[in-house]
């Protein structure tokens, strides 16, 4: 029987030359497919700069004369004039590392980030050195959001100074940004995050993703994480993030100060391919993720992916 | 034949819906189609911005005029490792000797974790910079006084760290039992109280020891960590001594 429908199914098909013919003379699609319209969305990522303003002492060390962020400004202004539409974005501790931190307390950070047009940042647990207080104090100096979607600032002076999601508009493309902290709680003095609450990362993540993808309907959900990629012992990581989480498709990492040689790909809790990138530290690397987006006949389309990674990366962990 | 064409209409409506929802989503819907992952190491290929090393050059003069101070030399570059390092011992010796010159009592050392060196120090002339950036934390060394019992956790956690900077603290470790474990060159007394010179950031909660919260006293020294370093480095440079730390094995940890 069902093999006799498809026949005659197809004999109509064959007979009115419907869907061919449909499609061969429908105005605008014929138009579409000779000139197929593609949209590139191009992400730059940091992490744990760590006040990291000039590069490295050309004193013998491992990372001599590596980082600097007059050079990342250079890159970046270079990469926006080839591309069109670039989201500039750092994964926590932007403080605490080198002594402009000890003696400006964050402020050329956070200007500099400003001047480098950053689109969003989240916060790590060093940019609560100088308490809650410390990182409201440089708020002011900064032209770009802060994400933090798993921190409750009620009655602190951080409230209502940061967004639990951001959604970004590039071209035809709707971008929505999360941000995921670690536990404060062993890691940060008490007196310095004061009554911040830290909500679970998991179900944090996986409500705001769930906002962006489904109801704002974005082409694309970042989850920016100071998690720390993974652990030997069984502590919330970008990689259980990664496997529990629905609707997140790139996690730019940090904490954990990782040099991956190239993004680890994970299914999610819906069997869906996730991302884990994180670029080492201190400004030594910018990451880059360019994505290219096509208007498709088919809803679904397999995805190719292609890995350009540049020869000289650190091998340090 | 009445039947068939029944059919035929029927089919000729789903086709139609089904060019319609097509079109829909080829209007509306954008797909991923290729992705790209790369990096970009920031070296010297890159030429600076000059408008940015301009903008922050009064506060790098600023910084520069302090932080470039010569407080000490070193003989190698000294790097982090485990279970023991040169640079976890130095750590932990320098800030030992100076609490030690100040006349603040006790029995052992643990400044800091591992993850509390930040940054290895490099051969030749040591700067205030480089203090500041091994131990660019403002925290403070405090004593705390510890059980004897409570020793035993101690150890526990710098077995499963693999190892932490220690002073006058001697573990030896085979297999999963602790065969040597020597307080002041002296074997633990699980009677006695212990005090331990460490930091407020470890006394209090910090990386998670939880022997610390067995502490019976804290005593403040109003030391800062870091500064007990930099008076180290002084010291050693008016006496003429060059930085030269060495491995000694205070801590063994053999699988």
């Amino acid at each position: 029987m069902e093999e006799s429908k498809s026949k005659s199914r197809r004999d109509f098909l064959k007979k009115f030359g419907l869907l061919s013919a449909g499609l061969a003379v429908s105005p605008w699609i014929s138009s579409e497919a000779a000139s197929p319209k593609i949209e590139k969305l191009t992400i730059l990522h940091t992490n744990d700069v760590h006040s990291r303003i000039d590069p490295f002492p050309m004193d013998g060390s491992r990372n001599a004369g590596l980082g600097g962020v007059a050079r990342r400004a250079s890159l970046i202004s270079q990469i926006r004039k080839e591309e069109e539409h670039v989201l500039l974005l750092d994964a926590g501790d932007i403080f605490q590392g080198t002594p402009y931190f000890n003696l400006y307390g964050g402020e050329l950070e956070i200007k500099l980030m400003s001047k480098l047009g950053y689109d969003a940042a989240t916060l790590g647990n060093h940019d609560f050195d100088n308490g809650v207080d410390g990182f409201s104090k440089q708020l002011p100096h900064a032209n770009f959001p802060i994400i933090c979607s798993n921190y409750d600032f009620r009655n602190t002076s951080l409230e209502n100074s940061t967004f639990p999601y951001k959604v970004f508009r590039k071209g035809k493309l709707k971008i929505g940004v999360i941000g995921i902290g670690i536990e404060l709680d062993g890691l940060v003095e008490k007196k310095n995050y004061g009554e911040t609450i830290y909500l679970d990362p998991i179900i944090q993540a996986n409500k705001y993703a769930e906002l962006l993808k489904i109801e704002e309907k974005c082409d694309l959900v970042i989850c920016l994480s100071h998690l720390g990629y993974k652990y030997k012992e069984q502590k919330v990581s970008d990689q259980i993030l990664a496997k529990q989480s629905s609707n997140i498709d790139l996690i730019i990492g940090a904490h954990t100060h990782t040099f991956m040689l190239q993004p680890e790909v994970l299914k999610n809790a819906d069997g869906k391919e996730v991302k884990i990138f994180q670029v080492g530290y201190a400004g030594i690397n910018l990451g880059r993720v360019d994505y290219y987006f096509e208007y498709a006949r088919q809803r679904k389309t397999s995805v190719a992916t292609s890995m350009l990674i540049s020869e000289d990366l650190d091998q340090q962990v | 034949m009445f039947l068939v064409n029944i059919k035929n209409q029927t089919l000729r409506l789903i086709t139609i819906g089904i060019i319609l929802s097509t079109t829909i989503s080829c209007h509306t819907h954008l797909v991923l189609s290729k992705e790209n992952v790369s990096q970009r190491k920031i070296d010297s290929t890159i030429i600076s911005d000059e408008a940015i090393t301009a903008y922050y050059l009064p506060y790098k003069k600023s910084l520069d005029s302090s932080m470039n101070a010569i407080l000490v030399y070193s003989n190698e570059e000294l790097t982090k490792a485990q279970p023991e390092s040169k640079l976890s011992n130095f750590f932990s010796d320098a800030i030992s000797a100076t609490c030690k010159q100040r006349k603040i009592a006790f029995d052992f050392a643990l400044p800091t974790t591992n993850g509390g060196i930040r940054t290895s120090l490099p051969k030749g002339a040591i700067t205030l910079r480089n203090a500041f950036e091994l131990m660019p934390f403002e925290n403070e060394l405090v004593v705390l006084y510890l059980p004897g019992s409570s020793i035993t956790k101690l150890a526990q956690f710098i077995i499963e760290k693999g190892g932490q900077p220690v002073s006058n603290f001697i573990l030896e470790v085979k297999g999963d039992s602790i065969s040597t474990l020597l307080i002041n060159n002296q074997p633990l007394e699980l009677t006695k109280t212990y005090r331990v010179l460490t930091s407020d950031y470890l006394a209090n909660g910090g990386d998670g020891i939880i022997a610390f919260k067995d502490a019976i006293k804290k005593e403040n020294t109003n030391i800062k960590v870091r500064d007990a370093i930099i008076e180290y480095m002084r010291n050693e440079q008016s006496a003429g001594r060059t930085l030269n730390p060495m491995l000694d094995g205070r801590i063994k940890i053999e699988k």
